[in-house]
């Protein structure tokens, strides 16, 4: 039984390695021969766009187009102004990609957009139901999934928690939420994702509190937070990224909880800051690597051009393969996903760095994808 | 203490920050209260109806939620007794210096040398405003173009990436705490005491609150002005390195957005602990007494789980009030 | 006289300047000499102009109302919401919600003396949270069968568009009500020196009221078109208002010592502004350069004033008096 797996693994690395040849010959077909892409999003001032762009950029030299990025200062009147100004030029480029600063209230230039007749391909914010039809495909990040995966996460702390000889204070384990901002998407479709994950077995939820996306607003919010709830006994926390997390690790320490022994923290997405994971203050996050999610949404743009401007129906959601990256070859989906790969440390300050150094996604590792 | 050196303009002179110039015994009583009442009025409210408040933990909580915002407030304070109201680039200020200080820890210089480059930074930051402010140049506006082009520039410099320091040789500092108290909130109370001191028993600080309260009568009498003007831009430079050092310490790393909104919790911080605006006004604890009520307040209103925009609405109508009623009361003592 | 010359100096600066830059992004700068961005600089002249012609008028009573940039993104909400069923109600709600608010702030300034500079910041605070209060989650939006509106607003017309011709419009005929009307006059002479002013039998409240309430009027105005045109009105939009409007303003060299400012020369900061918008766009740098050269304009243009309010032998005076408020009344 073991030997038929180990033969079966071989025969896929083996067919991985055919396929990786024969790609190659389908990669060179990637070629933009020095066509333009236009890249409508907020500025590169965050750190996380900042490497998204390193990424795109890294895709478009690959593939031969020519990547120009206009930013805003995440202000939505900002980006309908310079994305009118772009329409209204004679010369169009092959493509634009469109990262709204907000998704919601930029469907109206999404429209003047589409009316160009160039490809519009939607990046990071998941298009509105309203818009389905003004985009050609969406390439990025699925919040809901990156929450489920949270959801996992904390499923696998819990168990993790009662093994060690925890108690539960509520039925289900205690947990605190720390969102994003308010009337931010993406930090409302981690929730559902997480609540919709952990539906069978839910947590019990003591408190939902806006916490921003870095340490400082983290620590300020959980610090906040701690006196109001500690008696009800705080379980778990559930930061929707790293930033907030790491931030919320110092409160409790603070306060004297001390992370993966009183409370056990987890997060759906890591971001620049590696330190508490690596400390395994921090139980499990996700790998959302903004540089692989650029380097995805051009890949996903040349796709379409190599293909004869094809979109298959549905959604695509990107292997998490950890030693190279996969060959994309096929015709661009409607829905492209980029990999979000759990990453369990557990507990043990020893072993943790271990455990990140042993983890790859798409031959790079933790830290080529996490720090930036 | 109290020193009343010139009439000019009709502007009442404080110099300790104790005696009122010209307006009554009543109305300098009144206004000493002001910025007191809505912390006494806010913390009966809350420990009457949000359970959980009147908590030791919770209001060393609040202690050092507000240390952040009260130590910039504090540094940036000294713009405002000398008249100039207050620098817009505080936040951006803060970014770069954080940025300077961890790049160099990064480069592997000694703590010590580090924060020397930070504070020397902080004193060239703080010139260069205080020069363009003292020749005359309009505070806001200048003061915001200097942020704009400061903040363009440590972006681009950075390559926007965020730096995380592998060892933290500030963490103690910025994260620790001294018998109980974080050592954050500790900074916060010294740097008050210190400042009051500095303010009231110091040569140049009297001269600071002089020349905000009569700048013609202060260049009268022989205080270097323009000097003076350039000093407090470079006190409000040191609060802001400082912020960052903390900062740094707390959270290991610097980023372009650590600071974001700073700006505006400092001059809401000014307004709601009562400064003078106009300066001439030497009460700097005002300053820290301004941070803790609007930390109460955001904390009260954590705690009720208001939204954060009913928080913004509240707050600007508490500084609002506080500004009016200042106002006003000013106007019955003359 | 010197004070003609040094004005007609500061006109002639800002025009060099104006051009050296449309030269030099026409030149430097593939698609820049097209009327394509050339309506689109326009356009965003006419709106921003507006903010800064409202700054403009509360800088030439010699305040400053820096909250405009929340009273836009709060007109624009209110617009859009009240006008789910007629827009045009909407429309009046919104412009007649600004008139009042700032009609109060400038009567409250008159008769108390507080600091309009600190007074507005606090509204700036609050009216940022009365925006997010009032669309806490998602933005409000313009209803499909009104996107006509959204797209008749930025039809090309000439060298601009329909908005462009909005803007353009309202800013001009302020700039005529404020030379040619006893109102606009008087609020030259308040800024000049408000005693001597109300000497003279002016009223200084009505002027105090009138120039807050057009100020709001007219940041008002902005966030509604801005808010058409996107089709939508976020409770955390139009931050940028401010810093464009505030550099256009003092580009345009109006004084903050109150008392000087004229439309032409606002029109030509907006216009100076949005040059360089439009080239970083154009050119796909990164925003922290655009934040570089518009401080870097900002501070440039200060310095030259200073420089020829100090060759031509005026007091560029000192900056204490905005921070002072207006003397009691």
């Amino acid at each position: 039984m073991t030997r038929a797996k180990y033969l079966a693994a071989l025969g896929v690395l083996a067919i991985g390695i055919g396929l990786g040849r024969s790609a190659n010959a389908a990669y060179a077909k990637l070629d933009g021969s020095g066509k333009e892409i236009v890249v409508l999003m907020p500025s590169r001032s965050n750190a996380y766009l900042a490497q998204w762009i390193r990424g795109a950029e890294k895709s478009a030299k690959e593939d031969n187009y020519k990547l120009t990025v206009i930013e805003n200062n995440f202000d939505q009147t900002e980006q309908d102004a310079q994305t009118q100004q772009r329409i209204s030029l004679p010369h169009q480029p092959a493509a634009y990609i469109w990262w709204p600063a907000d998704d919601r209230a930029g469907l109206a230039t999404l429209r003047r957009l589409s009316r160009t007749g160039v490809p519009v391909f939607q990046a990071n914010q998941a298009v509105q139901p309203s818009a389905k039809k003004l985009v050609k495909a969406y390439a990025g990040v699925d919040d809901f999934f990156n929450g489920q995966v949270a959801g996992k996460n904390a499923e696998a702390a819990r168990d993790a928690y009662v093994a060690a000889g925890g108690k539960l204070s509520g039925a289900g384990g205690n947990i605190v939420i720390l969102k994003f901002i308010p009337g931010y998407a993406a930090g409302d479709d981690r929730e559902r994702g997480f609540l919709d994950a952990t539906k069978d077995k839910p947590f019990n939820v003591i408190a939902t509190e806006y916490a921003g996306f870095d340490n400082t607003s983290g620590y300020k919010a959980m610090s906040q937070l701690i006196p109001r709830i500690r008696a009800k006994g705080i379980n778990f926390v559930y930061g929707m990224s790293d930033g907030p997390v790491t931030g919320a690790v110092q409160a409790l320490e603070e306060a004297g909880l001390k992370p993966g022994k009183d409370v056990y923290l987890v997060s759906a997405t890591c971001i620049a800051d590696i330190s508490a994971i690596k400390s395994a203050k921090e139980f499990a996050t996700g790998v959302q690597a903004a540089g692989l999610e650029g380097w995805f949404a051009v890949n996903v743009v040349a796709r379409y051009f190599a293909h004869g401007n094809t979109i298959v129906p549905g959604q695509y959601i990107a292997p998490a393969t950890p030693d190279s990256r996969p060959d994309f070859t096929e015709a661009p989906s409607q829905v492209n996903i980029i990999p979000n790969p759990p990453v369990v440390v557990g507990t043990d300050a020893a072993r943790a760095p271990a455990v990140l150094s042993d983890f790859k996604l798409w031959g790079q590792s933790f830290a080529d994808h996490c720090v930036y | 203490m109290a020193a009343n050196m010139a009439e000019g303009a009709g502007t009442p002179i404080v110099v300790d920050g104790e005696t009122p110039g010209v307006s009554g015994r009543w109305g300098g009583w009144m206004q000493t209260i002001a910025p007191i009442a809505p912390i006494v009025v806010i913390f009966v409210l809350a420990a009457a109806s949000v359970p959980g408040f009147v908590s030791g933990p919770n209001l060393i909580a609040v202690v050092q939620a507000s240390a952040i915002t009260g130590i910039a407030a504090i540094g940036a304070a000294a713009i405002t007794i000398v008249g100039k109201f207050v620098s817009l680039a505080i936040e951006q200020q803060a970014v770069t210096l954080a940025y300077v200080f961890t790049a160099m820890l990064m480069v592997g210089q000694s703590l010590t040398a580090a924060i020397a480059v930070t504070l020397v930074a902080a004193i060239l930051l703080g010139a260069v405003q205080g020069y363009l402010v003292s020749r005359g140049l309009n505070p806001i506006v200048a003061t915001l173009a200097f942020g704009s082009a400061l903040y363009g520039s440590v972006v681009l410099l950075s390559d926007n990436r965020t730096i995380t320091l592998r060892q933290n040789p500030v963490a103690w500092l910025g994260g620790g705490t001294s018998w109980g108290v974080p050592n954050q909130a500790i900074v916060f109370l010294v740097l008050l005491v210190i400042g009051t001191l500095f303010l009231s028993r110091t040569r140049l600080g009297r001269q600071l609150v002089l020349t905000g309260a009569n700048p013609k009568a202060a260049e009268l009498i022989g205080i270097p002005v323009r000097k003076l003007v350039v000093i407090a831009y470079v006190l409000a430079a040191m609060g802001s390195a400082l912020v960052a050092i903390l900062v740094v310490g707390q959270v290991s790393q610097a980023s372009s957005n650590m600071f974001d909104g700073l700006t505006i919790d400092v001059v809401a911080a000014i307004l709601v602990g009562g400064i003078a605006i106009q300066g001439g006004e030497g009460q700097l604890w005002r300053a820290g007494v301004g941070a803790l009520i609007l930390t109460m307040l955001s904390n009260v209103m954590l705690l009720l789980g208001l939204d954060a925009g009913v928080r913004l609405l509240l707050k600007g109508a508490l500084a609002a009030a506080v500004l009016l009623t200042m106002t006003v009361m000013k106007g019955r003592g003359r | 006289m010197s004070a003609l010359a040094r004005i007609d100096r500061g006109l002639w600066l800002r025009i060099i300047l104006s051009i050296v830059l449309l030269v030099a992004g026409s030149i430097l700068i593939d698609g820049f000499a097209t009327t394509a961005t050339l309506a689109s600089i326009t356009e965003n002249v006419g709106l921003i102009g507006l903010v800064a012609a409202g700054l403009m008028l509360t800088m030439v009573v010699g305040q400053l109302d820096i909250a405009v940039a929340s009273v836009a993104a709060v007109s624009g909400i209110i617009a859009l919401l009240a006008g789910q069923n007629s827009l045009l109600l909407g429309i009046v709600a919104a412009l007649a919600a600004a008139g009042v608010y700032g009609g109060v702030i400038g009567w409250i300034i008159a008769r108390t003396g507080v600091s309009s500079l600190v007074l507005t910041v606090c509204m700036l605070i609050g009216l940022r949270g009365l925006a997010l209060v009032l669309v806490p989650q998602a933005p409000a939006i313009l209803s499909d069968d009104l996107f006509w509106v959204s797209d008749g607003l930025v039809a090309r017309i000439g060298p601009t568009s329909l908005l462009g011709v909005i803007g353009l419009v309202i800013i001009i005929a302020l700039g005529l009500a404020m030379r040619g009307t006893r109102l606009g006059l008087s609020m030259y002479a308040v800024g000049g020196n408000v005693e001597r002013a109300r000497g003279s039998g002016v009223n200084t409240t009505r002027v105090y009221v009138a120039a807050f309430a057009g100020s709001a009027l007219l940041a008002g105005t902005a966030g509604i078109l801005a808010s058409l045109r996107s089709g939508s009105a976020s409770g955390t939009g139009m931050d940028s208002l401010l810093l464009d409007g505030v550099t256009a303003a003092v580009v345009g060299g109006v004084s903050l010592e109150g008392g000087r400012g004229n439309i032409i020369n606002v029109l030509l900061g907006a216009l100076i502004v949005r040059i360089i918008a439009a080239a970083v766009a154009l050119e796909g740098v990164q925003s922290s350069v655009e934040s570089i050269a518009t401080g870097g304009v900002l501070l440039a243009m200060l310095l030259v004033d200073y420089a020829l309010a100090r060759r031509s032998g005026l007091p560029f005076a000192n900056s204490w008096r905005v921070l002072a408020g207006p003397v009691r009344i």
